[in-house]
């Protein structure tokens, strides 16, 4: 185990590098990785084998052991010894994650899982994304009333409180993120729920900020995850490290969360299954967390593509079989899908896939009550399902995809969706979405209740 | 043999950096025309680059790469110019707000605008709403450009944009706008001067917005969703698109 403060000493004396270089660093030494040990992103098979899960992991030490993190605030670069990530990586292992949230009956697990596992994920499917004042807690009382989700993995932002703007650093970040708290704690009382795990805190992301909102007495370590996760491609800073501190200091979860871009400065699935499993053990070895949510997405932002699917997959495998992590991802369609059928298909394609390859948890389930619903319905159908049955599944379900993708051109909106007064689903959405789940259960994806 | 231009071309699109500064010195001491090595060589095989990222067949690391074999030719020509053949669109300082950490984002705009013949200065991430400013006036910018992915970053623009109004600097510098969170909407809110989709449609917005031609197809193009830019009519003016 790397003590989290020596982490301050290899961000100071780490050898100087120009950003630019170390990001070629990164994008040449991937493809070199992903030649030498033969790792080929194939469209045809979305499950990743165990040769290649395998494969993944080896390149993965191997990169983070060669060009290391790259420490924004001195522009230095971390480095690593291999044996030392190999070392972290066996301790993670021999500890399967089982990572207690939440109080009393609202008690919930994020564990380790094998894609093998007959047990379903855990649904911690939070309302994510940017809302406004008017529709918060209805937003949020719509997951917190649906007895399949378990708790929450994050909660939605406000862009403006009246005529406030939350700025990072500022008052209006605490003043903000505190509107927020009260706001949660009204829709979990709604719901009967307040003993609820309730994820990151959203608007308060700095350390300041995040110190003074916890210090307010809303949030404890019982229902809050704090994130300590390094950006894409590899690059760190020290707030994310103060934050790991503080969550030593108060038994908070860090919330690890490990991205990398399709596209970018790696290429494809390939690359980006490296790198980003690569990103995964430089979180490990200063946070030391149980739980780890991947976001492999492209470059314009679109994710749920076969792509995303395979670089999921690749990773989640590769921690399944060397790292014992409880691996998490955000289980939707793209913006312009929110709350239309479409957002069910490509959420469909997550589900199949990432169940088969480890899935822990649905970070993200949908962008509704209903939908986490729903989604978590497909979660218990699809958990023990075989990798080839798995594969052949969202084949089908991508090809779906792919007729109504170009004639999508913008999400629902929640009021449109849901009677914000009543917080029960409208009856046209709720027409919709039904249908939807019909359409894919005819093709096979079973849902369990 | 002396060199010709369309050597250099192929040298810089193909990314061989030795190869392409070679070409230059020996075009230079050969008396080759150092406008056409600079055009019709170097900006023109940085254009090919873009190009082929446009296509998927180059990734990010090949469009940095790029910029890395032309600076150090860029430098061997520039002494030999006529005076005002630079032959750049505009000068652009560029960065990401206080408290954004996010680099990809503006780091393709930043590499784009490069490719099209503009003048770029990256500033880096977290930057005080001033650092913009005293890096503008510093590199005489025509454009400001700021980046912001989080919804608790956007408002730092707006703050660079009020600095700008109480110093009196508002109508010396074009200041635009991008990060996922970003919208046309909101920089309209921020009266800033414009706002582009992704980091391709920050060009023809960046032409029209220092008043150099764009292209028709890009004008048609902004009108897509998925190839946007968005200008301010009201600050900008005779701008149509």
């Amino acid at each position: 185990m790397i003590p989290t403060l020596e982490f301050q000493h290899r961000a100071s004396r780490g050898p100087v590098t120009a950003v630019d270089d170390f990001d070629l660093e990164l994008a040449f030494k991937v493809r070199e990785l992903v030649a030498e040990y033969e790792i080929k992103y194939d469209p045809g098979q979305l499950v990743v084998d165990d040769r290649t899960a395998d494969a993944i992991f080896e390149a993965a030490v191997k990169h983070l052991a060669e060009i290391g993190v790259y420490f924004q605030s001195t522009g230095r670069v971390i480095k690593y010894e291999e044996q030392e990530i190999r070392q972290l990586a066996r301790e993670s292992q021999q500890s399967p994650a089982c990572v207690n949230l939440g109080k009393g009956t609202e008690r919930m697990q994020l564990r380790y899982r094998r894609g093998t596992d007959t047990w379903a994920p855990t649904n911690y499917a939070g309302p994510a994304g940017v809302a406004e004042k008017d529709w918060f807690i209805p937003y949020v009382q719509s997951f917190a009333q649906e007895p399949s989700v378990k708790g929450f993995g994050i909660v939605p932002g406000l862009a403006r409180l009246d005529n406030l703007d939350p700025k990072a650093g500022q008052l209006s970040e605490v003043t903000v993120a505190l509107w927020e708290q009260e706001a949660l704690r009204e829709a979990l009382k709604r719901a009967g729920r307040l003993d609820m795990n309730l994820g990151l805190l959203c608007t308060a992301s700095t350390p300041s900020g995040t110190m003074a909102v916890m210090a307010s007495g809303y949030r404890d370590s019982f229902n809050t995850q704090i994130g300590i996760h390094i950006m894409p491609e590899q690059k760190l800073s020290w707030n994310p490290l103060l934050l790991t501190q503080y969550c030593e200091l108060t038994g908070i979860e860090p919330w690890q969360s490990a991205m990398s871009c399709i596209g970018g400065l790696c290429r494809d699935a390939a690359d980006v299954a490296v790198v980003m499993l690569a990103n995964a053990l430089a979180q490990l070895s200063y946070a030391k967390a149980g739980s780890m949510s991947y976001f492999p997405s492209h470059l314009d932002g679109t994710w749920a593509t076969r792509a995303s699917h395979w670089a999921f997959s690749g990773a989640g495998r590769a921690a399944e079989r060397h790292l014992g992590l409880a691996i998490g991802t955000s289980i939707s369609g793209i913006d312009k899908a929110w709350r239309t059928p479409l957002t069910l298909w490509q959420s469909a394609g997550v589900v199949v896939t990432s169940v088969a390859s480890g899935l822990s948890y649905a970070w993200i389930a949908g962008h509704t009550g209903l939908e986490a619903r729903l989604i978590g319905q497909m979660m218990n159908g699809c958990a023990g399902m075989a990798p080839g049955r798995a594969n052949e599944l969202a084949q089908k379900i991508m090809h779906k995809v792919d007729e109504l993708l170009p004639q999508q051109k913008k999400q629902l909106p929640f009021c449109e969706a849901y009677d914000v007064n009543t917080v029960k689903p409208r009856p046209d959405y709720e027409k919709a979405m039904m249908q939807t789940r019909d359409e894919l259960a005819a093709l096979g994806l079973p849902f369990k209740e | 043999m002396p060199v010709t231009p369309n050597e250099i071309f192929e040298a810089v699109w193909k990314l061989k950096k030795k190869q392409a500064y070679d070409l230059v010195q020996q075009g230079l001491t050969e008396g080759v025309d150092p406008v056409a090595m600079l055009k019709q060589g170097v900006i023109a095989g940085l254009q090919e680059v873009g190009r082929r990222f446009g296509t998927g067949e180059y990734f990010l690391a090949e469009l940095v790469m790029s910029g890395k074999v032309a600076e150090p030719c860029i430098e061997l020509i520039n002494p030999h110019l006529p005076p005002n053949v630079g032959g750049a669109q505009g000068k652009v300082v560029i960065g990401a707000v206080t408290g954004d950490l996010h680099t990809i984002g503006y780091g393709l705009v930043t590499t784009q605008l490069e490719l099209n013949g503009f003048e770029v200065k990256k500033l880096g991430i977290d930057l005080p709403s001033m650092h913009f400013i005293e890096k503008a006036k510093e590199h005489k910018a025509d454009i400001i450009g700021l980046s912001a992915f989080l919804v608790t970053t956007i408002p730092y623009c707006k703050e660079v944009v009020g600095y700008l109004e109480d110093m009196g600097l508002r109508d010396k510098y074009k200041v635009i706008i991008g990060g996922t969170e970003c919208t046309a909407d909101k920089a309209e809110a921020m009266d800033v001067d414009g706002w582009a989709l992704n980091a391709v449609a920050s060009v023809p917005l960046c032409q029209h917005i220092c008043h150099k031609p764009v292209d028709a197809a890009e004008l048609a193009k902004a009108r897509t969703h998925d190839h946007t830019w968005w200008y301010n009519s009201r600050r900008i003016d005779g701008a149509a698109a």
